[in-house]
């Protein structure tokens, strides 16, 4: 296909040829081949081949495609060129989707980060922020579960509020919010500074990820057919259970007199008779398995003249460990554009998804994971049995909880979920310059729960259950834009203006009752105890968004948004905020007394901007009497909140400079400082509670948040046959309070008493607890240390220290592949450095009767006998509430996340089909200092504890499902 | 071209229209304001005050930390009535554990909070009405009631948070922040214990004015608060401030009203099933099966294992003796000994659970906890009389209770006479008020009285048995009880630590506040 014909003269020359990418010596389809110097040019075909007719031997031709470096090849005598292009690792002229706009790498002028498709997808998991684990500077992502379709929580630069969320905001092919499933993903966009953030202002403070759906690049209809097949188990990491004999000698230790160090072995066997070392309980076993996991994927995309399309089926089916606990998951996506003429292109993408989730009782796991190897939850036929008024049961709690596991109909819980997400969005050509571009999503979810229990399930409720929950949800976004884009010499400008409206409706209702008939479980068959609950609530937003990017000769780069916010969150008074920032860069590669081969990329950048969080939930500045109570049957109304007319957006200050380095095609640098500003925190604040309230929604003080975050990305060789590419980040952020004034000490302490402290210079979520000093050696006693710093025994009298904070300053990723000929392995790990999690010393510490069989960890030791350097003292003196930083531990860890080895067949044997057989594992390993199930922490335990602020415990595998290792195969097929 | 032109203006303009309104008011709740133009604003909120003591207080992650939980267990279990057979890391720990408690505990702070939560919303109540210009029969009536609950609730904190009333330090002994009014939110220190009670009575007083002035339908729910009510709490209130006349006075109103009779020996056993139904009760809290607070509701705790109940306390060993549990005579026939329950094993002690808060509709977890029933009247004028020195009325007021709780039918078939079960002056061997307060304690153990009859007499904490409430390790124990000497076992009635802490939330942001001797800041 001639772009334009030139003219024809005699001296003219055809060339023929064929093109073939160096990667897989396969033919490129869609190389434009340019005669240098002219307007005359073609694409290669189907099969990489090419015909030019150029003006003569003279003429050079330049061969571009996206992704290959570009080469000129002079045509002189040769009337057939075949060339091989070389792909380019620099991408600078790759489109990366900052969300309201695209730029090519080249023009970016704030800190992004770019994961492919490739890069992204080596683990096999529903969730992205588990795919993007360890493989952004500056994110860290927490798994905090194993729970098939539980969510990661995702911290783009540090935390920076107290109360308000920190989740980053989701941006789906361009529009804010949407549904998506990770294999229709392309690109992810981390925006990580105001540079970029600042056009999504009041929604932009935990970072935004831009997220790209898949379209046609080339005119062939491309099929594609992906399996993934697998076994998950539970990785229980260092947490090990004792057996019978084990734990009999570990409770030995309970009859030690610590005065003479002699057992009174009489007593225990009084307690503990020998005989019940024949019960040798293994819990876990009774309720974990090996699990099947299976994902399905199939896709087919192409364009033409007039439209592009890409569809795509997925199909994720998770068992858990945990037996009758599972994940499905169906999503449909569709994606068209139409090109109705040169100047409008209509697109219109829908996406459809199911979600269906049988989770466990959360009592379940706490029951198993405490459950005593002595006790035998069976009776003489196999059967299980109850415990409630069994006189031979050494577990504390009088409750079996195999009862509701023997039967899948006695204890379910099951969710699921269905949403739909159709984007319309109309692009057209105004003038030459002008654009309008309108862009609007139309969205409807909704969320069902279905719970019963029946009579005999044994947990701490009495008889049984049933209780059924739905949730709507449904609204709509609007951007509506004009969008400009000139160039004039060496000066280019592009730009934006907008308004943007977004509304969302809920409505949920929930019904619960007793006393059902046998094998029915259904809200209407309830007789007793029946009550019911609903509410609805709308939430609104309205927007002006503006935009403009100005840049000289490619090597001047400057870009300025500002964007106008309303919320409903606020008061009339307060509503209204703006979000203004700045960007610039300047490539030095690009000067013209910049002259160096090597260096291919050099550029400084830097940023300032605002963004905001507004996220709390509506009406917190509103006086509230509640009536979602009542008192025999009577209307009731409570005192739920106290006015805050004043309430406003917690806003952050950010600035970011950078520096990127590119070494011709071996090897890029990216290094990026940052500090940012968060003013007005919202804060849940402590009152006096004798005044009525005992906390109140107010803004308060600012956290600063500072760091650096470095990556590389290295080919150190590459040959015919072998490559290896090395990706290596690291980021450090620290973090500090401010503004809170002079004596003002807020303390925050959850349900199980863990205490932290904020005020000025102390970092987030400072532990605040008593200070510990081990096990006396002479005595056996557990030590803490008084208000005048000497050491005592007595608990009661221990001082309070502030005590380093959960907060992750250090933590990175890396990443290898090594591909030979058609094999390829990679893998890819993160680590955590430098963080204190408060872990619970359930089982290291023989403080109360047979609590549970978990093995104490190899570090600790039981004293004995005077004179023993021990961890866990005698119990005879320890005190039932024991929180002292005796709990906190380093929460350092490396995890190797993923490794996967992979064989392509080559195209010889295959033709024109492609098909690859890779075989991977997940979480293959942990090295850390934590003793526990999973040195993952999420940040908060309960929901609650966003409120309360106490961050950073682990969860004992006690209470929480634990992590899977997973061993995957999969064979990847496309035509 | 026209036609999308036309389409993008819709497009355009449905979108500002959708975004204009940002007002948006929560679908649950009012504000004041609107609660004052509600017709039913003032009694949605009284209610509230009742839903407030019986719910899962809101943004509290613990179930745990309700009303009702505390206001039995922090004055039971600290008493010498109830075994601790479990060690266990929960709040209530601390409660059997003196010099465990700290200002930062959990449920000491939640029961200030949502005590003073009460206060301030019936002080909310109080000004609505105030606002008016003329009252109403009914909103004079409400008036009473708003005044009882908030003079119910100030009691509650004085008892538990500041030292008993003494007459001869209370004008130097602090009592608790009085807050008088819905805008009285200032940072202060607490009134004395003398200018507590003052102001406890005064609000009494009025209130017993409004509700005998008054009138409300409400009257015949006893799940509501009462000019019974009103008097019952003066009765105590005056008891409490030795003010033996008025106390005598106040609970002869009460005994004298007609609405109002002791249960028999054959109601009595099944009288915490349907408290809300009986001609005993005065005051109760009323909890319908929706309000059932499961494995947190107080029954969980001593109540047998299964249900919701972990069966973890019991009847102290002094308690079942005072009780003549294992006296022939007394079983089967003492309808008071039905509430324990059989014995449960737990770690090496013999726990007796107890059924007073259990079983209303045969569910082992839910009652209708009392606040004052008949019978407390009995018992206050006869500790009165008793400090007066009036035995003979002491013990006629005893008698009475022991009439209607023994079943002499029983008896007479076991050979034992009713007059055999009776207190005369001629048998009584001990101090007349002791024998006041050891009657007591067999009537209302697990009813949030013992801790406070034992101080306000300044009579000494005995606990001569097995629990963790010492250095107990199962089996290991001796199998004596443990001796008076040890450590343990007995605490002086004045020891500091038997008063509560003042919270540290409150004294954290509250720098005014005075905290409890024996307790850091």
């Amino acid at each position: 296909m001639s772009l334009l014909a030139g003219p024809v003269l005699l001296a003219q020359v055809t060339v023929r040829g064929e093109i073939k990418s160096s990667g897989d010596n396969q033919p490129l389809v869609g190389v434009g081949i340019m005669e240098k110097g002219t307007m005359n040019g073609v694409v290669s075909d189907m099969d990489g081949k090419y015909t030019i007719t150029v003006k003569g031997p003279e003429a050079v031709l330049v061969f571009s495609s996206i992704g290959f470096k570009t080469d000129e090849i002079a045509v002189g005598n040769q009337r057939t060129i075949n060339v091989t292009m070389q792909e380019d690792q620099q991408l600078l002229d790759e489109v990366v989707v900052l969300g309201y706009s695209s730029k090519t790498r080249g023009e970016i002028t704030s800190a992004v980060t770019v994961v492919s498709e490739e890069k992204l997808k080596d683990v096999v998991t529903s969730d992205l922020g588990q795919m993007l684990q360890g493989k952004v500077a500056g994110v860290s992502v927490v798994n905090s579960s194993g729970q098939p379709g539980s969510a990661t929580s995702v911290r783009v630069r540090g935390t920076s509020s107290m109360n308000a969320p920190q989740e980053p905001l989701y941006v789906v092919d361009g529009i804010i919010g949407g549904s998506y499933d990770p294999n229709d993903v392309e690109t992810v966009t981390v925006l990580k500074d105001a540079g970029s953030t600042g056009m999504y202002g009041a929604q932009a403070n935990g970072g935004v990820i831009v997220i790209t759906t898949k379209h046609a690049k080339t005119d062939k209809i491309q099929f594609n057919f992906k399996a993934n097949v697998g076994v998950a188990m539970a990785d229980f990491d260092r947490q090990k259970q004792m057996d019978s004999r084990q734990l009999y000698q570990y409770y030995r230790e309970y009859y030690r007199d610590p005065e003479t160090g002699l057992v009174d072995d009489v007593a225990y066997q009084m307690a503990a008779p020998k005989s019940v070392m024949e019960t040798n309980t293994d819990w876990r076993g009774l309720i974990f398995r090996p699990a099947l996991v299976q994902n399905y994927h199939l896709s087919l995309m192409g364009r033409s003249d007039k439209n592009s399309f890409y569809s795509g089926v997925s199909y994720y089916d998770e068992q858990g460990s945990i037996k009758f606990t599972d994940y499905k998951k169906l999503n449909v996506r569709s994606n068209n554009t139409y090109f109705l003429t040169k100047w409008l292109n209509l697109t219109s993408n829908i996406n459809l998804y199911a979600d269906m989730k049988n989770e466990p009782d959360d009592l379940l796991i706490f029951y198993v994971g405490g459950g005593i190897v002595w006790d035998n939850p069976f009776d003489e036929n196999g059967n299980p049995r109850p415990f409630a008024n069994a006189k031979d049961i050494f577990s504390r709690n009088p409750i079996n909880p195999m009862i509701g596991y023997s039967n899948r109909d006695k204890d379910q819980r099951e969710m699921k979920s269905y949403g739909l997400d159709y984007d319309f969005v109309v692009d057209m050509k105004i003038l030459p310059w002008l654009s309008f571009v309108s862009q609007t999503r139309a969205t409807l979810s909704t969320y069902v729960f279905d719970y019963h229990r029946t009579a005999d399930v044994e947990y701490m409720h009495p008889g049984d259950q049933v209780e059924g929950e739905q949730t709507l949800t449904y609204g709509g976004i609007s951007t509506n834009m004009f969008k400009v884009d000139h160039s004039w010499g060496n000066h280019s400008f592009t730009g934006l203006l907008g308004y943007e409206a977004q509304r969302t409706w809920n409505q949920n209702i929930y019904g619960e009752g007793k006393g059902l008939p046998y094998g029915l479980y259904v809200l209407s068959v309830a007789s007793t105890a029946k009550d019911v609950r609903g509410t609805k609530s709308v939430a609104g937003m309205q927007s002006i968004i503006s935009q403009a990017n100005y840049n000289y000769a490619q090597r001047y780069f400057l870009t300025g948004s500002f964007r106008v916010d309303q919320s409903s969150t606020f008061n009339r008074d307060n509503r209204t905020a703006m979000f203004p920032s700045v960007s610039a860069a300047w490539v030095i590669s690009n000067e013209e007394f910049f002259d160096s081969a090597a260096i291919t990329n050099l550029k400084l950048k830097t940023s300032w901007g605002r963004t905001g969080m507004k996220d709390i939930g509506a009406s917190k500045y509103l006086e509230m009497f509640a009536y979602n109570t009542q008192y025999d049957n009577n209307s009731s109304a409570v005192a739920t909140q106290m006015a805050n007319p004043d309430l406003k957006w917690e806003q952050t200050d950010q600035f970011n400079v950078g520096l990127e380095l590119g070494i011709t095609d071996r090897a890029s640098f990216d290094v990026n400082w940052y500090r940012n500003k968060t003013n007005d925190l919202l804060v849940y604040r402590d009152l006096p509670p004798s005044g009525g309230f005992s906390s109140q929604w107010q803004n308060l003080g600012s956290v600063i948040n500072t760091g650096f975050e470095f990556s590389m990305d290295v080919t150190p060789i590459l040959t015919r046959d072998f490559r290896w590419d090395a990706n290596f980040s690291i980021s450090y952020n620290k973090n500090w309070l401010t503004g809170f004034g002079e004596g003002v000490v807020i303390t925050k302490s959850n349900y199980n008493g863990l205490a932290q402290v904020y005020h000025d210079d102390a970092e987030l979520y400072t532990w605040y607890m008593r200070e510990y000093s081990g096990v006396d050696p002479d005595t056996g006693r557990h030590q803490w240390i008084d208000e005048n710093g000497e050491k005592t025994f007595d608990f009661s009298s221990a001082r309070f220290i502030e005590a380093g904070s959960p907060l992750i300053p250090w933590q990175g990723g890396v990443s290898t592949a090594f591909s030979w000929k058609n094999f390829r392995l990679s893998s890819s790990g993160n680590f955590v450095w430098g963080n204190l999690v408060y872990g619970r010393r359930r089982a290291s510490s023989l403080g109360s009767w047979v609590g549970n069989s978990l093995l104490p960890s190899n570090e600790d030791k039981i004293w004995r006998h005077p004179g023993d350097i021990a961890t866990i003292g005698s119990p005879k003196y320890v005190p039932s509430a024991n929180i002292d930083t005796g709990g906190l531990v380093p929460g350092n860890y490396f995890k190797i996340r993923n490794v996967t080895l992979s064989y392509t067949f080559p195209k010889s044997i295959m033709k024109n089909y492609g098909l690859t057989l890779a075989l991977s594992c997940d979480n293959l390993a942990t090295f850390t200092t934590v003793w526990g199930a999973d040195p993952e922490v999420a940040f908060h335990m309960w929901a609650d504890d966003v409120l309360t602020g106490v961050a950073g415990q682990i969860q004992g595998l006690d209470y929480r499902y634990p992590n899977k290792r997973q061993y995957i195969f999969q064979v990847n097929f496309t035509f | 071209m026209k036609k999308i032109f036309k389409y993008f203006v819709v497009l355009m303009g449905g979108a500002l229209l959708a975004g204009c309104d940002l007002d948006i008011a929560p679908a649950d709740s009012l504000t004041g304001e609107q609660m004052s133009a509600s017709p039913t604003g003032l009694v949605d909120i009284l209610n509230g005050c009742y839903a407030t003591m019986k719910d899962f207080p809101a943004g509290e992650s613990g179930e745990n930390y309700w009303w009702g939980r505390q206001y039995f267990q922090m004055a039971d279990f600290a008493s010498d009535d109830i075994v601790y057979g479990q060690k266990t890391p929960d709040d209530l720990n601390m409660i059997f554990r003196y010099d465990e408690r700290a200002p930062q505990t959990g449920n000491f702070r939640s029961f200030w909070s949502i005590n003073y939560k009460i206060i301030y919303t019936t002080n909310v109540a109080l000004a609505t009405i105030a606002k008016k210009e003329e009252l109403s029969a009914e909103e004079q009536y409400l008036r009473g009631e708003a005044l009882l609950i908030k003079a119910f609730c100030l009691h509650t904190l004085v008892k538990m948070y500041a030292k008993q009333y003494d007459p001869a330090t209370a004008a130097t002994d602090k009592g608790v922040i009085i807050r008088y009014d819905s805008t009285d939110a200032e940072l202060k220190d607490r009134e004395t214990v003398a200018e507590t009670y003052a102001y406890i009575l005064e609000l009494l007083k009025q209130a017993e004015t409004d509700m005998t002035e008054g009138s409300s339908e409400r009257v015949n729910n006893k799940g509501f608060a009462s000019l019974a009510a009103v008097q019952a709490l003066l009765s105590r209130v005056y008891l409490f401030m030795q003010d033996w006349d008025k106390c005598i006075e106040y609970s002869t109103k009460v005994i004298n009203n007609n609405n109002y009779a002791l249960e028999d020996a054959d109601s009595f056993p099944s009288y915490f099933t349907e408290t809300f139904n009986r001609k005993e009760t005065i005051w109760c809290m009323k909890f319908n099966q929706i309000d059932n607070k499961n494995s947190s509701a107080v029954a969980s705790m001593i109540y047998k294992p299964g249900g919701g109940c972990w069966g973890e306390e019991g009847y102290s060993k002094s308690l079942l003796d005072e009780m003549n549990f294992s006296s022939e005579k007394y079983q089967g026939v003492d309808t008071r000994i039905s509430f324990v329950c059989d014995i449960n094993p737990k770690n090496g002690l013999n726990l007796y659970p107890c059924a007073k808060h259990s079983m209303q509709d045969g569910i082992p977890t839910l009652n209708s906890p009392v606040l004052f029933r008949l019978a407390e009247m009995y018992f206050n004028r006869a500790e009165a009389n008793a400090h007066k020195g009036n035995k003979a009325e002491a013990i006629k007021d005893l008698n009475e209770i022991i009439k209607h709780r023994m079943d002499f039918a029983a008896a007479a078939a076991k050979g034992y006479t009713e007059n055999s079960y009776y207190l005369t002056e001629a048998n009584i061997k001990t101090d007349i008020v002791d024998l006041v307060l050891s009657q007591k304690r067999t009537e209302f153990s697990f009813e949030a009285h013992r801790l406070f009859d034992l101080l306000r007499n300044k009579k000494d904490i005995v606990r001569n048995y097995w629990g963790y409430h010492v250095d107990y390790v199962p089996n290991q124990s001796p199998g004596q009880e443990p001796g008076l000497s040890f450590p343990g076992v007995v605490t002086k009635y004045n020891y500091p630590r038997l008063v509560y802490p003042i919270p540290q939330q409150e004294k954290l942001n509250n720098p005014a506040v005075t905290q409890n001797e024996g307790y850091e800041n």
